[in-house]
């Protein structure tokens, strides 16, 4: 596989990881055409998977934080969210999970918890990868992945409510 | 910390594979015991899923511009050779890893297969309850009487890379002279597999050790005490041949995915039809 068709393979993804952060198609598209544009001219590439989308999605988060920066706007993102929702976590088992309501409980989430969701979840970071990109402990991943989750999942519980099924009684073939 | 705050942290882990063995073997018979924990390790794995799923499903644009094409052609050139060259290293060892794998056309095989009365009565499970649930969209985790479950040990793999979570977990018994359960994953593209996990006295007849595309896709293989049968219907070859050999090593060591793993179930997924159920 080419450098490019290897990089076309990430498109989907890095768009979706650059709405993340953006919650804007058009800056997103731009961010993603500038990182690719990067990404291919760079001499060392990583040649492992797991290291290659690292170093993508790293290229990636730092031309969205130099727009910030441009703009003035960096603080505001770096600001972490540190407020603990306040609802039992588990109370949001019992609700349906999809695509058009994450998204939409996505873009009402404060960038750094949309940050790192979408570095595990989009990008598919493990969580020592996201460390080292972040610069933070692993456990910090941990504990941030954790309460990011439970927040998104709170705010769908709130705007989607059909309960899972728990039916009684085995199959005895 | 709270044990409670410690335990949701433990299942997001879990969820992302990011457990060691024995961590994950603790967090999966919570699951299995607390349909509450269940239920939450289900909306996480749905949750992934769905932030995939939207991600996978962007607006078409070009990446590169056809402005950008000639820029730095000399360093593209030299870079493009080294990944290439790592590209081809990469193919080969999978292609190998492929060609390892016996792979049985419809005929013969099911024939024999056809002839195994346990076999046949899983097959009667998984159709319908294939079935029965074609129109729902997952995720909607089903327990049934995980109390009274004989199995010592119940673990349910993670196969969220490839789009499908857990959304049964059902005892199973009798099922020629073994007992079990039985864990059954749904894709939100209309993709039901089983995979009962069953031990007793009963035996896999060679035939059933080789992979079987036709109705139903079908592998099944051992593991110390342990027998695996993995059964679906109308899924892309390739993504079942997939998930049969993740899922056979995964049972082995129960270990979490290796990265190259996942991102190759994610792309298996993303490059497969929905299944034609």
């Amino acid at each position: 596989m080419d450098q490019r068709k290897r990089l076309e393979s990430y498109r989907n993804r890095l768009y979706g990881y650059a709405v993340s952060l953006t919650q804007d198609p058009d800056l997103s598209r731009d961010l993603v055409q500038e990182s690719a544009l990067k990404a291919l001219s760079a001499k060392n590439v990583p040649s492992d998977e797991p290291a290659f989308r690292a170093w993508l999605f790293r290229i990636l988060r730092n031309a969205f934080l130099d727009h910030l920066r441009a703009a003035n706007l960096l603080a505001g993102f770096m600001e972490e969210e540190t407020e603990e929702p306040d609802q039992d976590v588990w109370t949001t088992e019992e609700r349906m999970v999809d695509a058009i309501t994450v998204r939409i409980a996505m873009a009402a989430m404060p960038a750094s918890q949309r940050d790192i969701i979408a570095l595990i979840d989009i990008a598919g970071l493990r969580y020592a990868e996201a460390a080292e990109l972040l610069e933070i402990p692993v456990g910090t991943v941990m504990s941030r992945i954790s309460r990011a989750r439970q927040a998104l999942l709170l705010r769908i519980s709130d705007s989607n409510v059909t309960p899972m099924k728990i039916v009684h009684g085995g199959r005895r073939p | 910390m709270s044990r409670l705050e410690n335990d949701w942290k433990s299942l997001n882990a879990y969820v992302d594979g990011e457990l060691s063995p024995n961590e994950a073997a603790d967090v999966a018979r919570k699951i299995a015991r607390d349909p509450e924990a269940a239920a939450a390790a289900a909306s996480l794995s749905s949750l992934k899923s769905s932030l995939l799923e939207d991600a996978e499903t962007s607006d078409e644009f070009e990446l590169f511009p056809q402005v950008a094409t000639p820029l730095k052609a000399n360093a593209l050139w030299q870079a493009s050779h080294l990944v290439a060259a790592a590209a081809i290293l990469v193919v080969c060892i999978a292609v190998g890893a492929l060609y390892q794998w016996s792979w049985t056309g419809t005929g013969e095989g099911l024939s024999n297969v056809a002839a195994t009365a346990w076999y046949r009565q899983a097959t009667d499970i998984h159709q319908e309850w294939a079935v029965a649930t074609a129109n729902e969209r997952p995720p909607s985790l089903t327990i049934t009487a995980t109390g009274n479950m004989s199995a010592a040990e119940i673990r349910i793999p993670d196969l969220s890379d490839s789009g499908l979570v857990p959304i049964l977990l059902e005892p199973v018994s009798q099922l020629g002279a073994m007992d079990g359960y039985r864990v059954g994953y749904g894709g939100s593209r209309g993709c039901r597999i089983s995979l009962f996990v069953l031990q007793g006295a009963g035996e896999i007849p060679d035939h059933l050790a080789e992979l079987q595309d036709g109705v139903p896709q079908v592998y099944a293989w051992r593991h110390d005490e342990a027998r695996y049968l993995l059964l679906a219907e109308g899924m892309a070859g390739p993504r079942f041949q997939l998930i049969a050999r993740t899922l056979k090593n995964v049972t082995a060591k129960w270990q979490p995915l290796a990265p190259d793993v996942r991102t190759a179930l994610q792309s298996n997924r993303r490059e497969s039809v929905p299944c034609a159920v």
